[in-house]
């Protein structure tokens, strides 16, 4: 049997555990249109989340103060909870918007998504590279 | 000023906090829980203003030091200078470790995404651990 390079022992698979063969990670999970929790956030008021071929596609929409503010749409990494499993539990993301660069850090916790978000200046404004979070949930009919 | 949200505006009064500090992040820091199976310990370090990070992976019978990599930190907003997260990224060719995490309460919450880059069938995975200093 190969060994596996590891850094920790979250990187190993169980001794009786399949590998995934590398299969993709299902994004399902991930999938739909999610809606700030907060109506009155400052950060980010909505989410679409779709799959094109296996690929995750993340659609941002900003907070503004008439209107939301589209970001469009760019691709997205998603990620399981272990690595013997393919069920997509997060994922990275980032944006350059030239001016700014910010890096988004999600995972679903009981069907809330948690979105971080790591947005770096590069406009010399002498705005802070600044930390926000915003929770996200999809309507049911 | 651009933006993309109201968060990334100035208020009329309001200035920019500008570079941020990130000495409230400095020191060692401990998994909350000792068996775990992720990072046990990070120590971080500010040097000429800048964060440097350390990791140690949980390993049998000695913990993997994962070396040290440039951190970049976060303040809580554009006006505010004193930093409350950070991230970082470790590349250990076989596979890229990035980490995002800030401070809530006094303990440090990181998030790990991990991506494998050796065709070994493991899934890219996420966890998500707790640090007291």
């Amino acid at each position: 049997m190969k060994t596996l390079a590891f850094t920790r022992a979250n990187d190993l698979l169980a001794p009786a555990a399949p590998s995934n063969n590398g299969l993709k990670i299902s994004l399902a999970p991930l999938t739909g249109v999610w809606n700030s929790t907060n109506e009155e956030t400052r950060g980010i008021i909505k989410l679409i989340l779709s799959d094109s071929e296996g690929i995750l596609l993340v659609q941002c929409f900003g907070a503004g103060e008439t209107s939301s503010i589209d970001w469009g749409t760019i691709n997205g990494e998603a990620f399981a909870g272990t690595v013997g499993t393919t069920e997509g539990v997060g994922f990275k993301a980032s944006y350059d918007f030239g001016f700014l660069q910010t890096r988004l850090a999600a995972y679903l916790n009981k069907r809330i998504l948690v979105v971080d978000t790591y947005n770096t200046f590069k406009d010399n404004s002498g705005r802070s590279n600044y930390f926000m979070r915003d929770h996200f949930y999809q309507r049911f009919n | 000023m651009k933006f993309t949200r109201t968060e990334d505006q100035l208020t009329a009064e309001g200035a920019g906090g500008g570079s941020v500090d990130p000495s409230p992040l400095v020191g060692t820091w401990l998994n909350t829980d000792k068996r775990t199976g992720g990072i046990n310990k990070l120590i971080l370090r500010q040097v000429d203003g800048a964060l440097l990070v350390r990791a140690f992976g949980a390993c049998d019978p000695e913990p993997c030091d994962l070396g040290e990599v440039r951190g970049y930190a976060f303040s809580n907003g554009i006006s505010s200078s004193e930093a409350m997260a950070f991230t970082a990224s470790f590349d250990f060719g076989f596979m890229e470790t990035s980490i995002a995490v800030y401070l809530k309460g006094g303990i440090l919450v990181l998030d790990s995404f991990n991506a494998f880059h050796d065709d070994s069938g493991r899934a890219n995975y996420f966890s998500r651990e707790f640090f007291h200093s």
